[in-house]
């Protein structure tokens, strides 16, 4: 009968959310939600954290205010700290790029001040891979030219991740290489490839697009297959050079912060990121709002753990000269 | 002896001790690392070296001191007067540390009209009314434009529950 | 080039959105006058208010916040000696005696006018480099940027003039400070002073400036009691004042000039703001200039150093603008909003948005001239600042200063780095020692070894790169005359003991 049908319907819909606006109401949220940002206001993760900050609370029960503080020092450290001193009630979530925490505490070790393994991370978004690009007054044009190129390939980094993921990709794919460190940016680490400083970068995809208009020649994309943004640029695996490397941005909770309580934000960014008002938004901005669940996040957390300590060797050594 | 103990004489000896922290470091730093920190510590520190023997041979310094003209950006200090004499400079240390020890403690809504009316008071015996003005002007600014306003989260101190930063 | 103006003027025919420019005004020019705070802090706040604004209309408010402030920092540093903002350091030689001098609304005429004059022609520099911004950007390498900064520190030479031992010591001292903390281009954390985290960023400009200049002044303040104008009253109030000051700065057309190519060159130059070019423009004109209160309060340094600082944020917008480079703090957090807003900010934003650039420049030329008009019509009243008794002025400014240190990064240790910092510019200035080459070293010396040591990096070890291109043999040039025209303008003479 269909009114049996439909109150099968609405018991079998509503029971979640009765169910989830039940955990919600068993974990009491507070009425001002704070994302960290470890840093300063305009990047990245500042951008796309204030968006979701707009957008998330009414996906939370009691529709808290949520606000972005930019907590910038020591490298990124000093964010990243404040979270993992903070209360584990739900006052406080981190936002970070998950290489540059990890990054950063690989090299740091104990005096980091934090232990990304005890923060409980929520979900992932923003997963864009890193290109390999090339100047336009090089003549390279394919991660075999580089081989062949008879000197070492002069990158200009921000000596963050991107320095990590050239020295990486050099010796993946095996060509000599020499780093201009020092650029405050990746605007500014481009547009100095552009003025013949360097002959090549490593950054996100989604930024070097902008500067394709300049002569800046992209000669592969570190992921397992083409993006969209570029269909016509090959990985470095179809180069025969099996790399992946990507940034993405982590949202996660303080050291201690209840399975239940993670739950809660985790179905409310989930929810969030299925909304297309939201999309629209983040898409506005020209990042494209990728999703990954908890499980996903971990194993790109695993991943980026074993890529630091397989090549932990190289980058010291990379890093030495610099000195 | 007396020259040892000289405000003069003591800043210098605090400027040397700097320099030489920063040469000793250098030395232990790579290439890139020092070139700056030699290249300009050394000079200093030769600098330094001969103020301070001026101390004991001012005319040692006539000799490889060279003036350019008079036109005076940096002119010549006048004496200290009787008003800032060392104690009172040391009195006056203490009344900056103080906001920095109750900020610490009970954070700024508390320590900045305490402070104002305390100051007031005591140093400059300035009438209740007006120190009770400035203070009640000082902390609708901190309060109100810094912390409500600007949202900068100003420290609560660490009865309030606030932790001090790594160092 | 001229696409877009129609959109953005039509902007400004809504009364909403010159509201909103109003509102920013005076936001960035309070933000300014509070020591410690600026622009950026101020813009970074505003930031989430803007969302719901329409986008030309968020860029218009953003801007106004951040070409206002200058102006606003220039007002404790002539009344009370204390830079509201790191670009307003040099104000003080000059502004301040003149207040104490009873002459504090004339200061303040001049550095209002000197200020929206000297923003109005940074910006003329950026319109009139719209067709070759890209160009201009990317001649500034780091070669060229360490010329510039070596022109700027050569400018010591006159700061030291009278002694030349102590200043130079100062001056060594102050880089050396700079050197302090992690280096991005060797990537070694250097002279910790056992700190294994907080001297990471190094000792941060704000907390320093303001404890140098700001608390060193307060210490002095406390001992001597009394009020700050030493004639008790302020000379030359109401409007005469006001308006002697405007004449003041038409009558210093040549310092003008000098100070507003300053100024923008400085400011295209990436990550070199209005704090170099205030103290690097007040440098220059103290060298050439044969007034003989330099020093003393001397009304062609005040134009010089409030004419600079003001052109240079004209030329912060051009990186930022062609190449999505941000030119300072501040520019960074306007590309932010932006973004956020929906604008991809790099080389396309010239072409596909041109109607964003000129809603840029017709907001800092708004937020410029009505911060400085506020200045004109309360300059007097701000005066009276000099008046009251410094019993109640100093535990005032104290907390201010500690208030706005803390802000910069809501870091405990800012504050405790600016009462040091205190003791440090008292005890420097008790015996001597003059603060000019040390603010000069400090600002400069981290800038000339990071663009030093990335030439060397470019060039694998060859100097000749320092001399490879126009720009670069340009500013040479400039080195040259600037380094050598005390030595040829004057004589040396043997003095007594300093």
């Amino acid at each position: 009968m269909p009114t049996r049908s439909l109150i099968l319907a609405a018991i079998l819909v509503l029971t979640p959310l009765a169910d989830l606006a039940q955990a919600q109401r068993a974990v009491e949220l507070p009425r001002t939600i704070t994302f960290v940002v470890p840093f300063g206001t305009g990047g990245g993760v500042d951008v796309q954290t204030r968006v979701v900050a707009r957008y998330l609370p009414k996906y939370l029960s009691g529709s808290p205010t949520m606000i972005v503080e930019n907590v910038v020092g020591a490298g990124g450290r000093a964010g990243m700290q404040r979270v993992a001193k903070s209360k584990p009630d739900g006052s406080v979530i981190g936002a970070t790029y998950t290489p540059d925490a990890l990054g950063t505490q690989a090299i740091y070790g104990a005096e980091a001040g934090y232990d990304f393994g005890k923060f409980v991370l929520l979900t992932s978004t923003y997963h864009s891979p890193y290109t390999l690009s090339v100047g336009p007054k090089t003549p390279y044009k394919s991660l075999a030219d580089l081989k062949g190129a008879g000197k070492p390939i002069a990158f200009c980094t921000t000596g963050g991740i991107d320095m990590a993921y050239a020295v990486i990709a050099a010796k993946v794919v095996g060509f000599p290489f020499r780093l201009v460190p020092g650029y405050k940016g990746a605007p500014v680490g481009t547009a100095a490839m552009i003025r013949g400083d360097c002959d090549a970068v490593t950054f996100g995809i989604e930024l070097v697009n902008r500067y394709l208009g300049e002569g800046v020649r992209p000669l592969a994309v570190y992921a397992g297959e083409r993006d969209k943004l570029w269909p016509n640029v090959p990985t470095a695996k179809e180069q025969g050079h099996p790399l992946e490397l990507q940034i993405n941005i982590v949202y996660l909770l303080p050291p201690g912060a209840s399975a239940e309580l993670a739950d809660v934000f985790r179905d409310a960014l989930g929810k969030l990121y299925k909304e297309k008002e939201f999309l629209d938004a983040i898409r506005a901005t020209k990042f494209t709002p990728t999703f990954g669940d908890t499980k996903q996040t971990q194993q790109i957390a695993a991943g980026l753990m074993e890529l630091y300590s397989k090549y932990a060797k190289d980058l010291r050594e990379a890093a030495a000269p610099l000195r | 002896m007396s020259r040892l103990r000289d405000g003069r004489t003591a800043l210098l000896i605090f400027l040397m001790a700097l320099t030489l922290y920063v040469l000793v470091a250098a030395l232990g730093y790579g290439r890139n690392s020092r070139i700056f920190p030699l290249a300009i510590g050394i000079p200093t520190a030769i600098l330094v070296a001969l103020s301070l023997s001026a101390v004991w041979k001012p005319g040692l310094l006539a000799r490889a001191d060279v003036r350019f003209g008079v036109s005076p950006v940096v002119e010549e200090p006048e004496p200290p007067s009787a008003t800032e004499s060392p104690t009172r400079v040391l009195g006056m240390v203490g009344w900056l540390l103080l906001p920095i020890v109750g900020i610490g403690l009970v954070g700024f809504s508390a320590t900045t009209p305490l402070y104002i009316l305390v100051f007031g008071r005591l140093v400059g015996r300035v009438s209740w009314k007006a120190c009770l003005l400035a203070a009640i002007v000082s902390w609708v600014f901190v309060v109100g434009y810094f912390d409500l306003f600007m949202k900068f989260r100003m420290f609560r101190g660490l009865l309030f529950g606030d932790t001090f930063p790594l160092l | 080039m001229f696409d877009g103006i129609a959109a953005a003027l039509a902007g400004l025919a809504d009364p909403r959105v010159v509201g909103f420019v109003a509102l920013g005004a005076l936001i960035g020019l309070i933000a300014g006058v509070l020591p410690g705070l600026g622009n950026v802090q101020a813009m970074a706040v505003a930031l989430p208010f803007t969302f719901g604004m329409e986008r030309l209309t968020a860029i218009y408010f953003l801007c106004a916040i951040a070409s206002s402030s200058t102006f606003g920092g220039s007002v404790p540093a002539i009344l009370l000696n204390i830079p509201g903002t790191p670009a307003n350091a040099a104000t003080t030689i000059e502004g301040y005696p003149m207040a104490r001098r009873g002459e504090g609304t004339r200061a303040l005429a001049i550095s209002a006018t000197a200020s929206a004059l000297g923003g109005l022609v940074g910006i003329v520099v950026l319109i009139a480099a719209i067709p070759v911004v890209q160009l201009v950007t990317l001649a500034f390498g780091p070669p060229e940027t360490f010329v510039l900064v070596l022109l700027g520190l050569v400018t010591i030479a006159y700061a030291v003039q009278r002694n030349i031992i102590r200043g130079l010591l100062t001056a060594g001292v102050g880089i050396l400070l700079s050197l302090i903390g992690y280096s991005s281009v060797t990537g070694v954390y250097r002279f910790s002073l056992g700190s294994p985290q907080y001297l990471w960023d190094g000792i941060q400009d704000v907390p320093f400036l303001v404890g140098v200049f700001g608390l060193s002044e307060a210490i002095r303040y406390g001992m001597q009691g009394g009020v700050l104008a030493r004639t008790g009253a302020i000379a030359q109030t109401g409007f005469h004042g006001t308006l002697q000051g405007v004449k003041d700065v038409f009558l210093c057309r040549l310092t003008f000039l000098r100070s507003c190519v300053v100024g923008a060159v400085v400011g295209i130059a990436p990550g070199i703001g209005g704090s170099v070019s205030n103290v690097v423009s007040y440098a220059m004109t103290a060298q050439t200039s044969r007034d003989p209160l330099i020093g003393k309060g001397s009304i062609e340094g005040l134009v010089a150093a409030e004419t600079a600082n003001n052109a240079t944020i004209g030329g912060d917008a051009i990186p930022t603008l062609a190449f999505g480079i941000p030119g300072s703090a501040a520019m960074a957090v306007l590309l932010g909003a932006l973004t956020l807003h929906g604008v991809a900010v790099g080389p396309w934003l010239m072409k596909e948005h041109m109607e964003i650039v000129w809603v840029v420049v017709f907001a800092l030329v708004a937020g410029t001239v009505l911060s400085c008009l506020v200045g004109f019509f309360v300059a007097r009243w701000l005066a009276r600042l000099t008046t009251i008794p410094t019993a109640l002025l100093v535990p005032v400014i104290v907390v201010l200063i500690l208030a706005g240190s803390f802000a910069v990064r809501q870091n405990f240790w800012d504050m405790v780095v600016t009462v040091a910092s205190g003791v440090f510019g008292y005890l420097l200035t008790r015996h001597g020692f003059s603060l000019l080459p040390l603010i000069i070293g400090f600002l400069l010396g981290a800038p000339a070894e990071v663009a030093f040591i990335q030439s060397l990096h470019i060039s694998e070890g060859s100097p000749l790169i320092f001399f490879a291109t126009p720009l670069a043999l340009a500013l040479w040039l400039g080195v040259l005359a600037c380094g050598l025209y005390p030595l040829l303008q004057r004589r040396p003479a043997r003095g007594t003991a300093s």
